[in-house]
Order: structure tokens, then sequence, then C-alpha cells
């Protein structure tokens, strides 16, 4: 057993640097697990700690996305066991339930930049807790707010739409 | 600078990252989608990818419940279903299971395996009987190994229809009342012979014969609202009685499946409680799970003696109960515990609910066969 953590630095795109946990990150993400492998051989024996440039994702979402991230490692170790809540018995008030409700109560551009952050380093609940907050956003919207929200252009001719709409019309 | 308000632009891939979480309990919303733009409906319409949504999703939502032989849709809106075209008196909804309803019809005699989607009605040849005046029905996917994500639309199915006949309509001879079972295979098209037990003298009781719950390969149909159990083991095709009651009141309970396993269980009303119990085989026999506090759940006035709650319903493919209050008929998701509220009091006791993903590629199989009918 290592007597110290290892810790690693994450660089974001716009070049602030954050301090994680190795054990840490590497449990939650795919991607700088691969990264950190990789390092592994250069790195033995060294007192040298390791920078990771993460180029798609910006300090402001690297930071939520570590905060996330350190939150579930520190659950899982109190319960002793992964952080599979959503798997918990019903009724299980589960911290993290919470937790997660409230890390995606956040505005439209921020929580796409963490759904893009969750794809590129690979951290498999954050990317279903982000995909189904917008999933859950386009429920109450109307088809324009819709295509504002995604920066969508209607690419539908009027009279391709009206079908559409005659097609689906029970759903509005 | 990049331009404050410029997304990165999400991916097709991405795109169906998203609409694949839409949530299937109201399917409006993906079939709305389809108008955002020309590669969303796209998605909406590719078949992979609507049956990975189902797949994603797993557990279909609850769509309506039927009374009767008459399906009301509880999602808002509701989903076009196509109502059961009937030539016959006195129609009753016997089980529903992976999209497939069956109806038994009184004159002429008769079953029905229906699907509200598309309308198919597949009607069944006579089956083998003995007299009976109380009977129970299931319909059940006879494929290997199904996932059930789309069985509902063509797959094989096996109906077990079953009939008990008590004291006032026993053949000459016979002392006791007994219950028999017949299997009816669309594979081949043929009912087996009669699986049959002896019941003994009948207790006088709401519900003879219950709906059915599938554990462990058998049946399980509640006899007497509670007081017996049926069994019908499909491999083997026999059929036995247990004596020892679900230690509920009897009357107010539903066969579910056990949140220990997703074996044989029941959940019953006792006070302004829910009590669940697991069965664990003959040694251990019934053994208590979770007691959900309804009134914590649901609106009611406590202390009130017109405060009833009455169990009317459980989806084995939603694990969804159908609770009856004054306030109206509530769903509770046992896996989420979800509450919704779906219609106003009514004046029945028992409905049979009706589960089924609604996906776009559904709706164009009720299409075509609409056209091909139109032809």
């Amino acid at each position: 057993m290592a007597s110290e953590k290892k810790v690693v630095f994450l660089r974001s795109s716009d070049g602030e640097a954050f301090e994680v946990s190795e054990e840490v990150i590497s449990a939650a993400s795919v991607t700088i697990k691969g990264m950190i492998d990789e390092e592994s051989p250069s790195r033995a024996d060294t007192a040298a700690t390791t920078t990771l440039a993460i180029p798609n994702v910006t300090a402001a979402t690297l930071s939520r996305v570590l905060h996330y991230v350190n939150k579930h490692f520190d659950a899982a170790a109190v319960v002793g066991r992964p952080d599979d809540y959503i798997f918990c018995a019903p009724g299980d008030e589960h911290p993290l339930a919470r937790f997660d409700d409230d890390f995606v109560d956040v505005d439209n551009d921020t929580l796409i930049d963490l759904v893009h952050a969750a794809e590129y380093l690979h951290i498999k609940k954050l990317f279903d807790l982000t995909c189904k907050a917008v999933a859950d956003k386009l429920k109450g919207r109307t088809i324009d707010q819709i295509r504002e929200t995604f920066g969508i252009v209607n690419d539908y001719t009027v009279e391709e739409e009206v079908e559409v709409y005659r097609e689906n019309s029970w759903a509005f | 600078m990049a331009p404050p308000s410029s997304l990165p632009e999400l991916t097709d891939d991405l795109i169906g990252e998203i609409l694949l979480r839409i949530s299937p309990d109201e399917p409006a919303h993906l079939f709305r989608t389809s108008l955002v733009c020309r590669s969303w409906r796209h998605l909406l319409s590719d078949l992979g990818f609507l049956r990975r949504y189902r797949e994603f999703h797993g557990t279909p939502p609850v769509l309506g419940f039927l009374n009767y032989n008459s399906l009301e849709t509880t999602t808002s809106p509701a989903c076009p279903l196509i109502p059961p075209a009937l030539d016959c008196y006195g129609c009753v909804a016997l089980d529903c299971r992976h999209g497939r309803v069956l109806l038994h019809t009184i004159h002429p005699a008769g079953l029905i395996v229906w699907d509200p989607i598309t309308g198919n009605q597949h009607h069944l040849p006579d089956a083998p009987e003995d007299p009976y005046n109380h009977l129970t029905g299931a319909v059940l996917c006879a494929a290997d190994g199904c996932d059930h994500v789309d069985c509902g639309r063509g797959g094989p199915f096996l109906v077990v229809f079953g009939g008990t006949a008590d004291d006032e309509n026993l053949v000459e001879g016979d002392d006791v009342s007994f219950t028999w079972l017949s299997v009816y295979s669309s594979a081949t098209g043929t009912w087996s012979a009669l699986a049959s037990a002896h019941l003994g003298p009948i207790a006088t009781s709401r519900d003879v014969m219950g709906p059915s719950l599938l554990a462990g390969g058998a049946l399980h149909f509640l006899l007497e609202d509670g007081r017996r159990l049926l069994r019908y083991e499909l491999g083997r095709h026999e059929l036995s009685v247990t004596n020892l009651p679900p230690p509920l009141r009897v009357g107010n309970m539903a066969l579910v499946k056990a949140e220990d396993g997703g074996g044989l269980g029941v959940a019953g009303v006792e006070g302004y409680s829910l009590h669940l119990w697991s069965w664990r085989g003959a040694a251990a026999g019934w053994v208590q799970g979770r007691v959900i506090e309804l009134d914590m759940m649901l609106p009611m006035t406590i202390g009130d003696p017109s405060t009833r709650l009455l169990v009317v319903g459980y989806s084995e493919c939603a694990n969804t109960i159908f609770i009856h209050s004054n306030e109206g008929i509530f769903t509770i998701e046992f896996k989420s515990d979800r509450i919704k509220h779906i219609c106003e009091s009514r004046d029945f006791q028992t409905i049979t609910p009706y589960a089924s993903f609604y996906t776009p590629d559904y709706a164009w199989e009720r299409f075509q066969l609409l056209v091909n009918w139109m032809q």
C-alpha cells in the first residue's frame, strides 16, 4: 500500500491547473486513467507530479466535473460500495441523489458543456446524468424553444413541416 | 475571444444519447421532437435507434387500464389506441403482458388476443373446457430467451385459460370443487390437454380466481380473494393449490414481483400502509418486506371512516400497483416509489393495467395496418 496518496494536475483548455487524487480520477475517468497509465513508466520512482493537458474542457467546466467526481468517490467510500445509488432500495434517501439534482440544475450552456466534458473524459455516470438532464429539459418546451436552446435551424420546408405535424398531431 | 453564445455543436451521436433518455412515460414527448428538424426526425424514425430506446429504458410505461373491455388511457395527451372490434356480448379483459391484452367474451364464448396499438386481433380456437363458473387467464411471451422489448409485435405467445366449478356447477358424481386449466400455443395453433386440481369447498369471494403473476417458471393466481394460491408449472403442465395464504387482509391484495429477486410476492393494504411480502418456499414461507406508508404519499383524510384504500390492480411489466382511494386511482411504481394520480375515483374494484412502449415505429405499424385494411 502506498503510504502517500498520489495526485495529478489537470490543465484546462484555458490554462488553469487543478489538483486531484490519482486514485479518484482514475476510478472516475477512463480517458484520464489511460493518460496516467501511458505516463506511468516514465514517472515510476520519481517524485515529480504529473500534469495532464485537458484541451477540450474549460476551467469552469473542469472544476464542476472534479467537484462531481470527488463527491461521488467520497460517498462511495462512506457507504462502502460503488456509487450505484440509482439501484438503492426505493425510499433510501441517498445524499447523492439530491447532490445530482442540484448539480444539473444549471443553465443550458453549462449543462451542454458538462455533456461534452463527460463524453471526452469518459465518465459514464456523469454522461448519463447530464444527457438525462438535457432530455428532461426538452419536455416542457415548445418546438421553437427546443430549436433555440440547441441552436438548431429549422430545415423543413413549410409543406414538410405541416406533414410531420399532421402525422404527430395527437402529441401536441 | 470566442463569440459569447457559441455552444460547442452537439454531434448526431450526442443528440442520439440525449433523445435516448427522453422518458417513455409520456410517449408524446418523443413524437413531438420529430418536428424539430430533419435529422432529429431521421433518428426518431430509425428502427435500430427505437429498439435501443426500448432496451435502454427496459421497463415499459403504464399507458392506461382496462375496466371490462373499455381501455382508458392515462397518458397526457392520450396515445391513440384502437379499441377492439367486437361482435359479441359480455367482454372482459383477463390479462395484459408485453403489450398483448387477453379478452374473454361470453356470447359467443371466445378468447381474443388484442394489440391496442395496432388494433390487431387474434381470435383463438375454442378452448377445451370443463364446467366452470369462475375463470381466469393469462397471456405470455413464448419466445426463448426473449428480452420482451419487442415480442408483443408478432412473436409467439401462449394463452393460459382456466376455470373453477363450485358446488352449484359440479358434474354429477363429483363431490368437491375442482379447477382446470389449458394452454394455447400460437406456434402450433392448438390447445393442450387439461391440467386439473381439486380445491374442496370454496369460500364466498368477490374473485374466486384472480389475475396472474409469472415468477420462477410458474403462473400464480390468487384464489378466493387471497385465501389460497393456485400455482401452474409451465414446464411440467402441473396445477397445485397452496393453502398457506399470504398474511394479509383477504380481498385487498395483489400478487406482485418480490422486491428481493423478483420471485413471488404479494402486496396488500392494512390501514393506511401497503405491506409487501415475499414467498421463500415451503420451509420459510412468507417473509415480510417493506411497508410503504400510503398516508405519507397519497392525499387522504386520516381518521375519516370514509377513507378507504383498495388494491385494484398490478402491472407485472411496469412493476406498478394501482391503489383506489377516495381521491381517485393512484399508481405506485415499486422500483422508484414514484406516484401518479391517473383518474378520479370510480365505482370499480379491479382493473387490468395496460403497459407498453409507444414509439413511432409502433405507430407506423398501426398506420400500415389501417392502409392495408382500407385497400
